[in-house]
C-alpha cells in the first residue's frame, strides 16, 4: 500500500496536469450518465458513455509512465526496475480504473436498476478496460511516441463512437452500441475478436518487458 | 569481486558482434578498442540488457548464465552506467533518486533519505538536490547516474565511455571519482580514450571487431610496442610531411626544434624509446604485438 502511494505520487508529479485527464474523463462520463443519458429513451447510451468516454482513457497513465523508457539514455537504467515492477504497475492501475468503472456502473444501477444489466455487457467492460490498457502499451512500444500512441487510440475511438461502429473502416469494431443479444453471431464475433486481440496485446507487452 | 567471462559470443543476423571473448575482470579493468569493436554490447550483456548467444559468465566462480539462458541471471552485484545517462528530465535530482530508491525496494522514507544523501555525498553533489535533471551538465548527470547505482550497493560497476563528451574540468573530476570508486568496487570502464585508461586501470583488455586482441596489465600493454617506437627531432616545417607518412604519437616543442615520437613497424634510422600505453595499443590494433 505504501509503495502504491509512493508510485502514484511520483506519477502525479512527473505527469503534472496530464495525470488528471482520465479522472476528468471519468467525471465527464459521470455527468453524461447523470444528465444526458435517459433510461426511457435509450438505456444503452449509459454503457456507450462508459465504453466511449471513460475506458479509452484507461490507456493514459501507463503510456505516460512507460514512455520514460523512451527518453534518450533512460532505457538501460530504468528497464530493469520497470520490469521488476511491471505486474505491480498493471495491478495498481487495473484496480484504480476498475474502481472508477464500478462507480459509473453503480450510478447506472441506481438510475435504471438491475434489469438494464446483461451479462454480455458486464463481461465485455472489463475486457475492454484491459484491451485499452495493453493496446496503449503495445502501441507505445511499436510507435515509440506518446503522442502517436494516444492519437491512434483516440482517433479510433472517436470514429467508432461517432459512427456507432458503422464507419466502414477496415478495423475491428470492439465497442457494443446496441443491447446485445446472446444468439447474435455478430456479437460472438466481436467478443471473440476482442478477447483474442487483448490476449495478443498482453503477450506482446509481456514479451517486450521480458516477463517470459 | 571477480568477474569471469568465458567464450562469450554474440551473434546478430549471422554476424559475430562478439566472438569467443574470454576475460578475467578484477580491480579496475579498462576495455579499449575502436568504435564498433563491441565494447558497449559486452557491457550491456554483463548488465543483463542484451542476450548472449553462447558462453558463460561467473561472479566469484558462481555461474550467472545458466544452460540455454539467453540473459545473465538477474543479480544485485552488477551496476551499469550507460554513456548517455538521463532519467526523469522534468524531476529534481532528489525526486528522481527517491523514485529509483522506491523501485529498488527501499520503502522506508528515512532509509531512502539516508541512502540518497550518502550517495550524493560520494559523487560530490550534496548541494544539488533540488536541481532539475534537465538542468544538469553532462558530468553532473553522470554523477547522478553513479549515485543511483551506489544506492543499490553493487560490487561491480560498469561504465560505458564515462568521460566521453565531458569538458576538461568535468573529465578530471569524473576520473578522480572513478579512481575512488575503484578502491571499493570492481570497476569495468569501456573507453577509446587511452589516457583515461592509463590513469585509472590496473588491467586492460583490447577489443577490435568483436575479438579480444590483448589482455594484461598496462606495463604488458606497453611492452607490445617494444622496438617500434622512435624519437626524432624535426624542424617545424618538416612536420606536415612527417604527419602524412608516419604515426606520430606525441609532439613536444623544444627550443630549436620539435621532438616527436613515432610508432613505426618499419625500422627507422632513429633512436628507439620506451613505449607508452598508446603505442602499445597501436601495436596490438595493428597486429604487431604478441597479444595475450
Amino acid at each position: 500500500m505504501e509503495n502504491s502511494k509512493l508510485l502514484f505520487a511520483f506519477d502525479r508529479k512527473s505527469m503534472k496536469g496530464a495525470f488528471y485527464v482520465p479522472f476528468i474523463m471519468w467525471a465527464v462520463a459521470l455527468l453524461g450518465i447523470l444528465f444526458y443519458a435517459s433510461i426511457e429513451e435509450d438505456y444503452y447510451t449509459h454503457f456507450i458513455i462508459v465504453q466511449g468516454i471513460f475506458l479509452p482513457f484507461c490507456s493514459w497513465h501507463l503510456v505516460y509512465r512507460y514512455s520514460e523508457l523512451l527518453e534518450h539514455g533512460a532505457e538501460d537504467t530504468l528497464f530493469p526496475y520497470y520490469r521488476k515492477w511491471f505486474l505491480y504497475d498493471i495491478a495498481r492501475y487495473v484496480i484504480l480504473y476498475s474502481l472508477l468503472m464500478m462507480s459509473l456502473l453503480l450510478l447506472i444501477f441506481i438510475k435504471g436498476g438491475v434489469a438494464i444489466f446483461d451479462y454480455i455487457t458486464v463481461a465485455h467492460l472489463p475486457i475492454l478496460l484491459l484491451f485499452y490498457m495493453f493496446a496503449g502499451l503495445a502501441l507505445l512500444f511499436v510507435m515509440k511516441s506518446v503522442e502517436v500512441t494516444l492519437a491512434i487510440i483516440f482517433i479510433y475511438t472517436v470514429i467508432e463512437v461517432v459512427t456507432l461502429g458503422k464507419s466502414g473502416m477496415p478495423w475491428p469494431h470492439i465497442i457494443i452500441f446496441l443491447p446485445p443479444l446472446p444468439e447474435d453471431p455478430e456479437m460472438t464475433k466481436k467478443f471473440t475478436f476482442l478477447f483474442l486481440i487483448t490476449i495478443s496485446m498482453v503477450m506482446y507487452v509481456a514479451k517486450k518487458v521480458r516477463m517470459f | 569481486m571477480k568477474l569471469e567471462i568465458e567464450h562469450l559470443t554474440k551473434t546478430i543476423k549471422k554476424r559475430n558482434i562478439l566472438n569467443d571473448i574470454s576475460l578475467m575482470v578484477e580491480g579496475v579493468y579498462g576495455l579499449i578498442g575502436p568504435n564498433g569493436a563491441g565494447k558497449t554490447t559486452l557491457m550491456k550483456i554483463l548488465a543483463g540488457l542484451q542476450t548472449l548467444t553462447a558462453g558463460s559468465i561467473s561472479i566469484d566462480d558462481k555461474p550467472y548464465v545458466h544452460r540455454n539462458a539467453s540473459y545473465i541471471a538477474p543479480n544485485t552485484f552488477i551496476g551499469y552506467l550507460p554513456q548517455d545517462f538521463m532519467i526523469y528530465p522534468e524531476n529534481s535530482v532528489y525526486e528522481a533518486l527517491n523514485h529509483i530508491a522506491v523501485l529498488q525496494g527501499i520503502s522506508k522514507k528515512s532509509e531512502r533519505q539516508q541512502q540518497i544523501e550518502e550517495a550524493l555525498a560520494i559523487v560530490n553533489l550534496s548541494g544539488q538536490h533540488h536541481k532539475k535533471m534537465n538542468e544538469l551538465s553532462g558530468g553532473m548527470r553522470r554523477r547522478v547516474g553513479i549515485a543511483q547505482l551506489l544506492m543499490r550497493k553493487p560490487s561491480i560497476l560498469l561504465f560505458d565511455e564515462p568521460t566521453a563528451g565531458l569538458d576538461i574540468e568535468e573529465r578530471i573530476r569524473f576520473r578522480n571519482l572513478l579512481l575512488e570508486l575503484g578502491k571499493q568496487h570492481t570497476v569495468v570502464i569501456s573507453s577509446h580514450i587511452v589516457e583515461d585508461i592509463e590513469f585509472l586501470c590496473t588491467k586492460i583488455g583490447i577489443l577490435t571487431q568483436g575479438q579480444l586482441r590483448f589482455e594484461g596489465t598496462p606495463e604488458e600493454l606497453k611492452q607490445q610496442a617494444d622496438g617500434y617506437v622512435y624519437s626524432m627531432n624535426v624542424q617545424a616545417e618538416e612536420l606536415s610531411e612527417l604527419l602524412m607518412t608516419q604515426d606520430i604519437t606525441q609532439i613536444n616543442e623544444e627550443e630549436q626544434h620539435l621532438k616527436v615520437r613515432i610508432f613505426s613497424t618499419e625500422a627507422l634510422d632513429q633512436p628507439r624509446v620506451i613505449p607508452r600505453l598508446m603505442e602499445g595499443y597501436l601495436a596490438v590494433v595493428r597486429g604487431v604485438g604478441d597479444g595475450k
